[in-house]
């Protein structure tokens, strides 16, 4: 009896077995799938990206309602965690600290997790086909895909660049570390080029903390060098903080400042990459060189989103009542997809837009009048180990088809140490709850 | 380590009363007066959002306490009122974020959290990890939409 028989006659073998299996379950969306089982009648809410948005519209929807079928859609095993992942480029924390599991969102919450990638609506039918083939069948969607990076407005930039020796690192993940190891094995001396984009983009601080931070590791290990940020704008939020912190540790302003920073206006904004001479070409022509060349580039709605009509132009537009999207029925889109302006592009908001998003389904599940929506973002970065920072905002409802409204306010430099510290602990007390208040 | 998270957290609620605004922070948008108007003129969000919106710092349904930003769930109603009255008359606390986030919040959307939070389940304030239910069937019923 050869082996092929042996198996036959024991039955499948574990390897064939549990291939079927994933193939049943996926066929009848259950792969993943926690014991709680579900009535058929129940309606099954889908959503499209476990990120902060969608994972957070999971676990909240769970927590408002212990009877719908929750599916969430995303193709990596793992997410990491952008917020935090600044603070990876020196070294202070790893990406193993900033990341997280789907185990909980399965077994805690009972959300039906399927590690594919969403690929089709088909909005007359309310069906979701996923790339490896299944259809889901589904009364509302939620769609927190995350932004796709613009490459390729950045001529002679592409995906396999930054994968490759050119890190923009604005997805926590290889490119994070990549960008870390490039500085850390730099020459003395050598020049750091940092882009960053536009906006909209997620994070509007994120570029400055990290040059804030490689400037700390440089300082270190090796004073004579260079950061050089070359800006596609003449402005930056929190600016006022960072200049007094740069003044103070890295001499900014001085000739011997470790930071120079350009304006667009000044000839900053970054409009080619010439990756065999390692430099960047700015709109006024002029060709800078770098030994590390960090470029942020502009942003757009999810690929996902954009492929599904989701976005008018360059993001989605929604009904700031619940999130439910302008151009199709049934659909919500959250996240840095949405045209939320002036809501800024962070995981705080995400989350907090889940949490309209899944209330006003439930509001609708059990026939009651909408909520209005309100959202707090208390956007926390960081300079240093030694001085943090909050931007906060209020978001209040102004009304059917008006933009929600914002009140914010943007601190002054903190000249007392003490509070630059205390606001630095807060904001790394917030990264550590955030994880476990979407993920665990 | 937990001395020192202790004397930490001393350290935050003593600084909290030597702070004072300065003419340099930026303050944009809305005005306070028109914030507040525009509360009046359309339903006050639920009691269930306002009070989620505080999760992505003071943990689920304000139910985590891992260092320095302390737990809301189980608190009670006239010491959350009180504590949200104070930041937001006297700017205590400003430069950690609650005597900045409070200014837009009206007085009836204040009480609607307090009663919210002080019908959790309490959540120990000592230092430490704290458990927390996952489906509290409550929630639910308590999420009534705006009438
Ligand atoms: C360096 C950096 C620092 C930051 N720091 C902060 C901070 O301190 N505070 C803060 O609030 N925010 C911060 N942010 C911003 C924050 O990370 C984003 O705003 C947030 O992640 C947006 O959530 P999202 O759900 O829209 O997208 P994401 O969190 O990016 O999630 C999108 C998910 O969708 C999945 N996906 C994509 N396409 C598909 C598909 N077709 N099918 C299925 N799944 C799909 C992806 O795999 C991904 O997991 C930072 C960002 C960066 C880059």
């Amino acid at each position: 009896m050869n082996k092929k028989d042996l198996n036959k006659k024991k039955g499948m073998s574990r390897r064939q077995m549990l291939k079927m299996l994933g193939a049943t379950a996926a066929t009848y969306g259950l792969l993943g799938a926690s014991s709680k089982v579900f009535s058929k009648s129940a309606p099954h809410i889908v959503i499209v990206g476990g990120g902060i948005g969608g994972a957070a519209a999971a676990k909240y929807l769970r927590l408002l309602n212990a009877d719908v079928k929750i599916t969430l859609i995303e193709p990596n095993s793992q997410y990491i965690f952008c917020p935090g992942s600044n603070e990876v480029i020196p070294g202070w924390i790893t990406l193993e600290d900033l990341m997280v599991t789907y185990t909980a969102l399965k077994t805690r919450y009972h959300v039906n997790v399927i590690h594919d990638k969403a690929s089709i609506i088909d909005y007359d039918k309310k069906q979701l086909r996923l790339e490896k083939g299944t259809v889901l069948n589904y009364h509302k969607l939620i769609v927190s895909p995350g932004p796709m990076h613009g490459y390729h407005a950045i001529e002679g930039f592409s995906k396999a660049l930054a994968d490759g020796d050119f890190p923009s690192a604005y997805n926590a993940g290889k490119q994070t570390m990549t960008l870390r190891n490039q500085i850390l094995s730099m020459k003395q001396g050598g020049t750091v080029i940092i882009a960053p984009p536009e906006n909209d983009y997620r994070c509007p601080p994120a570029p400055y903390e990290r040059a804030s931070f490689i400037a700390a590791m440089l300082k270190e290990k090796n004073p004579t060098a260079k950061i050089l940020i070359l800006d596609a704008k003449d402005s930056f939020v929190l600016s006022d903080n960072y200049n007094f912190y740069w003044k103070k540790t890295f001499g900014y302003g001085t000739d011997n400042s470790m930071i120079e920073w350009v304006p667009k206006k000044k000839g900053g904004k970054v409009v080619k990459l010439d990756a065999t001479h390692h430099a960047v070409i700015t709109a006024d022509g002029q060709s800078h060189k770098g030994d590390v060349i960090n470029i942020i580039p502009p942003e757009a709605a999810g690929l996902f989103a954009l492929k599904n009509d989701l976005a008018d132009t360059q993001w989605c537009p929604v009904d700031f009542l619940d999130f439910s999207s302008m151009r199709h029925d049934d659909v919500y889109v959250i996240g840095d997809s949405v045209d939320g302006a002036p809501m800024p592009k962070t995981g705080y908001i995400a989350s907090n837009q889940a949490r309209i998003v899944v209330q006003a389904i439930n509001d609708e599940l059990h026939g009651k009048e909408l909520s209005t929506p309100f959202i707090i973002n208390d956007c926390v970065a960081m300079a240093g180990h030694d001085y943090g920072m909050a931007l906060s905002t209020t978001f209040r409802y102004a009304g059917k088809g008006k933009r929600l409204k914002d009140l914010y306010y943007i601190p002054e430099a903190e000249t007392n140490p003490a509070k630059q510290i205390v606001r630095q602990q807060v904001a790394e007390n917030w990264q550590r709850t955030f994880r476990k208040d979407i993920f665990e | 380590m937990k001395a020192f998270l202790l004397s930490f957290f001393l350290i935050v609620s003593a600084l909290s009363f030597v702070n004072t605004v300065t003419a340099k922070d930026i303050i944009g948008g809305l005005t306070l007066k028109e914030n507040f108007e525009l509360a009046e003129q359309y339903p006050m969000p639920s009691p269930w959002l306002l009070s989620a919106q505080c999760s992505a710092c003071h943990g689920t349904m304000g139910t985590e306490f891992d260092d320095i930003i302390p737990p809301l769930a189980g608190m009670d109603k006239q010491e959350f009122i009180d504590k949200m009255q104070e930041y937001k008359t006297k700017d205590a606390n400003q430069f950690i974020v609650m005597g900045i986030i409070t200014q837009p919040i009206t007085d009836k959307e204040i009480e609607a959290m307090a009663d919210f939070f002080a019908k959790l389940k309490p959540v120990s304030r000592s230092l430490g990890k704290v458990p927390y239910d996952v489906v509290v069937p409550d929630w639910a019923n308590m999420n009534s939409g705006a009438k």
